[in-house]
């Protein structure tokens, strides 16, 4: 009997008798408790600023008076004064985070396929692996900065004479290795854990069949971590394109790297533009919200669907 | 999409919390050994010369040389000053950054557990709530929380600096934690079950011991994003009874107004990541070393 | 059903909160200066205050207040260091007048700053006749002054100087044409030229504001309410740091140049001229350095004769949501005593806003630089004050910088700066 629900519950959706149901119901009692702690601390932290922000992106910002503008501030962003600004900022900041992710990515899985399979040197790497995203963003921006200054330590090494963050491209690629350094370690974390949840069976079954490393890795290692390097990506996604510290710092926004979060701070906390500046971050948030809405749609990264190691099953729409 | 996962080779697949198992030939071992010394080098290099920058004396300091020619610890003497804030501010990150930790887990625990393995309506809706929560720009959400702050009484406190963090950390728990349930080997609790365990004992005594790689790197990746978050420290606190460590770096100067205090930031970057990593180290000594006890094999 | 109760009770505190915040969307500051100017000129706030300033490097700031805590144990000032980064510290300043906190009664700031606080109703109006006598510097005065009205306390003070090297060149020169001819002087010893601040930031702004106002240029009309940069004098001034960079009397690197990396540029000896602020003197001339005794200062050069440089400085002003505003008062205008000043200039090894410090042979023995920085001082020229001044220089970054990189003209970067400009007054 009890074999029985066990074995039901895992399955729900496939089943669509009557005890389902009931299973069905009572989780929902007991998601909803387990969920609405969780939401209620994101209301209060997120949902009230971010409604705050968008209120105030429907008034001016004259000084003294700041009558209710309706739409002009995304007009002026969209279309209006502020557009070539607007959309500069968001195709650098996409350009930048299309690199940086597929470098993190690719640079990240295979520190941790190396970390997984280390005998030796496996504490030194997982301690070195953690380094540079242990070291607080604005320190490491620093780092860069003076390493890519035209004296610096990058031009002594590498005996190149490159003022870095002087022109457009050379800036850029400053920016983009500071970050891919930086964040690599992230990707590479979070697969491992993803690697450390496979069980060694699976490629000895593997092997016995004749699959080679190639085959075992794609066959076997990546739909494994799929999930979890999903995820990694999605986050670094949301990150990259809400950057703001290291271009900050380290070229202030100078020879096109003004991404759109330094433009938010710009408008909103510079020039003391609040309703323009929430005009921005509400457009900035949509940008994002419609590329992860495209990314989890494209790659089908449904957490509530990516059993991973599941028995296959139909998308269980709510 | 989700059918190539290869299900006929996991039934019956024991399962284990850390496998360490190496196959292949010698000349992959070397091979292994040299991607293993380029993550390390990859990893370490900018770190050394942060490491040299800080042992350096100000007249060298814009010198390229490898290795200080007069190592001196005075970046670190000027780090903790006449008046040593840097050890308050320690403090406070180490309160910050934990009690963000524990409350982002505590929460994602729950919420992710709900989401990977329970039935219930608007799961999907949830789930991307939880995300969109990180899609606002960072310094938009600053002055309407500073005004609520300000009206409450809570700038220049813990809380006023926990909370927003919260607003980061919970997202990125959930939704890592969630993925890490997912792929639990849930025929363990099922078989708890029938041995009689309650949900609740069946989750506490199968499944959290096997997602603790899970749970621990989550606890990783919160804690030090909330250790490292500046922006909203730098609004929320004004002294240095509640400055974090980013806060305080931020206030180190040169000898004058316009020199960045380049160094003694190097030194400070040092000194708050040796410990972090010490502990990560320790921590994952146990955490392994406790699973491996417990006989989950 | 405990948790039933307990989330009842958030779910309250929640809707608590979230009340408690829609009140204070309406407030968030903008008020009209007019509004900002409470009647609280009788004897009532008087009493402890919060002095909020930037870094103090030097140990100055508790000195002051201790002399003052010691005379007024009444009226306690409290110091609040804020973050060594200028930019940080207008942030808390904003944050806290847009949430009318007054946690802060009196801040510090950089001089274009009172323009913008005080347009927005932050700052409390102080009496000329207190705080801007004929005891300080007019060029001082000016940086505090909007509408016609005085809004901050000129606490201290700052003019660029030209730092040259004493050993290779007999007379500095006076203007650019001479100063380019020396240029074969770096050349000869395989030296740079001349180095300033190029970097796109507001020290870009003060370096073209110079150039651009030495060539007898200007940005905005004095009022602040016209752009007027369109002008041949501005392409002439903005044409001169463009050809010098062109013909290499301008290192390229220094394009990423702010204050620091200019000023290490001299001090290794690598290059001939450099504009930057009295404080180089220090570590210019301590022992150890490579150019003590082998450098001088003079006044920035111009076209016809001796330029003017940008004025920097700061400013302290009372917060218009202070409950204790007459001690406020009482401390900023206390603060421009001789007695405080002192300790400004030999403590914090800051210039002064007393026009009799200059002169002051004490004062000289510690300062050499003090005449020449007093010769700039009357010669300098506040940048644009404006309410939206964070819009008008980064208006005046952006282009002068495509300029120097030769992404642009001349022409077409006035040309485009003067449009900018037209939209970030208008704003």
């Amino acid at each position: 009997m009890s074999l029985i629900t066990s074995l039901t519950k895992r399955q729900p959706a496939t089943t669509s008798s009557d005890p389902a149901r009931d299973i069905r119901e009572k989780d929902g009692r007991l998601a909803f408790w387990l969920v609405v702690p969780s939401l209620i601390v994101l209301t209060i932290v997120i949902a009230f600023p971010v409604v705050w922000s968008f209120v105030r992106s429907l008034y001016g910002d004259g000084i003294g008076a700041t009558p209710f503008v309706g739409g002009d501030n995304y007009a002026n962003a969209l279309w209006g004064n502020g557009s070539a600004e607007f959309w500069d900022a968001a195709r650098f900041t996409y350009f930048f985070t299309a690199v940086s992710v597929v470098l993190e990515v690719l640079i990240g899985v295979a520190m941790a396929l190396v970390a997984n399979r280390a005998f030796r040197g496996r504490g030194l790497l997982r301690a070195s692996v953690l380094v540079p995203w242990a070291i607080p963003t604005a320190v490491a921006a620093v780092l860069w900065k003076w390493a890519f200054d035209p004296n610096g330590i990058v031009n002594a090494v590498t005996g190149w004479d490159l003022i870095w963050t002087g022109a457009e491209g050379p800036s850029t690629v400053a920016i983009i290795v500071a970050d891919v350094w930086k964040t690599a370690p992230f990707v590479a974390l979070l697969v491992l854990a993803g690697l450390q949840i496979i069980p060694e069976d699976v490629y000895e079954a593997a092997r016995l069949d004749g699959a080679n490393a190639r085959q075992q890795f794609l066959r076997i290692t990546l739909p494994l971590v799929r999930p979890a390097l999903l995820v990694a990506i999605l986050f670094r996604l949301l990150d990259a394109l809400r950057m703001y510290d290291l271009p900050a710092i380290m070229t202030g926004g100078a020879n096109g790297t003004t991404t759109l979060s330094v433009l938010v701070v710009q408008s909103s906390l510079s020039q003391l533009k609040p309703g323009y500046g929430g005009a921005l971050a509400t457009l900035t948030f949509l940008l994002i919200f419609i590329t992860a809405f495209l990314f989890v749609r494209m790659l089908n990264v449904n957490a509530v669907e990516q059993a991973g190691v599941r028995t296959p099953r139909k998308k269980d729409s709510e | 999409m989700t059918t190539r996962t290869p299900e006929p080779t996991i039934k019956g697949a024991r399962w284990r919390a850390k496998k360490s198992v190496h196959h292949g030939s010698r000349l992959s071992m070397i091979g292994q050994n040299a991607a293993l010394a380029a993550i390390i080098v990859f990893c370490l290099a900018p770190f050394y010369w942060m490491v040299v920058s800080s042992l350096k004396s100000p007249d060298e300091i814009f010198d390229n040389s490898l290795v200080p020619a007069e190592p001196t610890l005075l970046n670190y003497e000027a780090v903790f000053g006449a008046e040593n804030t840097f050890v308050y501010a320690l403090r406070n990150s180490f309160v910050i950054a934990g009690s963000v930790t524990i409350i982002a887990l505590l929460f994602g625990v729950l919420a992710a557990y709900a989401i990977a393995r329970l039935q219930f309506r608007f799961k999907t809706t949830v789930l991307a709530l939880f995300l969109a929560t990180s899609m606002f720009p960072g310094a938009a959400i600053l002055t309407p929380l500073f005004q609520l702050f300000a009206k409450l009484g809570w700038i220049d406190t813990y809380q006023a600096m926990i909370i927003p963090d919260i607003s980061f950390s919970l997202p990125l728990g959930v939704w890592i934690l969630t993925s890490f349930f997912r792929a639990m080997p849930w025929e363990l609790e099922a078989a708890a079950r029938v041995d009689g365990c309650s949900r609740g004992q069946a989750f506490r005594k199968i499944i959290l011991p096997l997602a603790v790689p899970g749970v621990f790197t989550t606890a990783i990746l919160v804690f030090i994003s909330a250790w490292n978050e500046f922006m909203i420290a730098n609004s929320m606190s004004q002294t240095p009874d509640a400055q974090p460590v980013t806060v305080a770096i931020a206030q180190f100067t040169g000898v004058s107004q316009y020199d960045k205090p380049y160094g003694t930031q190097m030194a400070a970057g040092v000194i708050v990541t040796i410990p972090l990593i010490i502990l990560v180290l320790i921590f994952q000594r146990r955490i392994i070393s406790g699973l491996t006890a417990g006989g989950l094999k | 059903m405990r948790t039933t109760q307990r989330i009842a009770m958030v779910a309250a505190g929640t809707a608590a909160v979230l009340a408690l915040a829609s009140c204070s969307s309406d407030a968030s500051g903008d008020a009209d200066p007019s509004d900002g100017s409470p009647a609280a000129e009788d004897a009532e706030g008087v009493g402890p205050i919060t002095f909020a300033s930037g870094k103090d490097l030097t140990g100055a700031m508790p000195q002051l207040i201790e002399m003052w805590n010691e005379m007024h144990p009444e009226q306690e000032v409290t110091f609040l260091e804020l973050s060594a980064s200028p930019d940080d510290q207008r942030t808390s300043f904003v944050q806290d007048f847009q949430a009318q906190s007054g946690n802060y009664d009196v801040v510090w700031g950089d001089v274009v700053w009172t323009s913008e606080f005080a347009a927005r109703g932050w700052l409390e109006p102080l009496d000329a006749e207190a705080v801007a006598g004929d005891d300080i510097l007019p060029a001082a005065v000016e940086s505090a002054t909007y509408d016609g009205q005085v809004w901050a306390a000129p606490f201290m003070t700052n003019a660029a100087l030209l730092f040259y090297r004493s050993d290779l060149i007999d007379t500095p020169p006076t203007t650019w044409a001479e100063l380019r001819e020396d240029c074969a002087i770096a050349e000869e010893n395989d030296m740079q030229c001349y180095a300033g601040q190029f970097a796109q930031y507001e020290g870009l702004t003060v370096n073209a504001a110079e150039a651009i106002t030495s060539a007898g240029g200007a940005f905005l009309s004095e009022d602040g309410a016209s752009v007027a940069v369109d002008s041949p004098e501005a392409r002439e001034g903005l044409q001169n740091l463009v050809d010098m960079f062109d013909e290499g009397q301008i290192d390229p690197a220094a394009i990423t140049f702010q204050e620091q990396e200019s000023a290490n540029a001299f001090l290794d000896g690598s290059t001939l001229f450099l504009r930057n602020w009295p404080y180089v003197y220090t570590a210019a001339s301590e022992e150890g350095s490579e150019i003590a005794g082998k450098f001088d200062m003079t006044v920035l050069p111009g076209i016809d004769g001796p330029g003017s440089s940008s004025l920097g400085g700061i400013n302290l002003g009372v917060s218009a949501f202070s409950e204790n505003k007459q001690t406020a008062k009482d401390w900023v205008e206390w603060m421009q005593s001789d007695e405080a000043q002192r300790v400004l200039v030999s403590v914090m090894n800051q210039a002064s806003v007393r026009t009799d410090l200059y002169t002051d042979p004490e004062m000289v023995e510690v300062s050499p630089y003090l005449p020449n920085l007093q010769e700039s001082l009357m010669n300098a020229v506040p940048r644009p004050r404006t309410p939206n001044y964070n819009a008008v220089s980064l208006a005046i970054q952006q282009n002068a910088y495509a300029a120097l990189q030769g992404d642009v003209s001349v022409d077409e970067a006035i040309t485009t700066m003067a449009a900018d400009l037209e939209l970030a007054i208008a704003e």
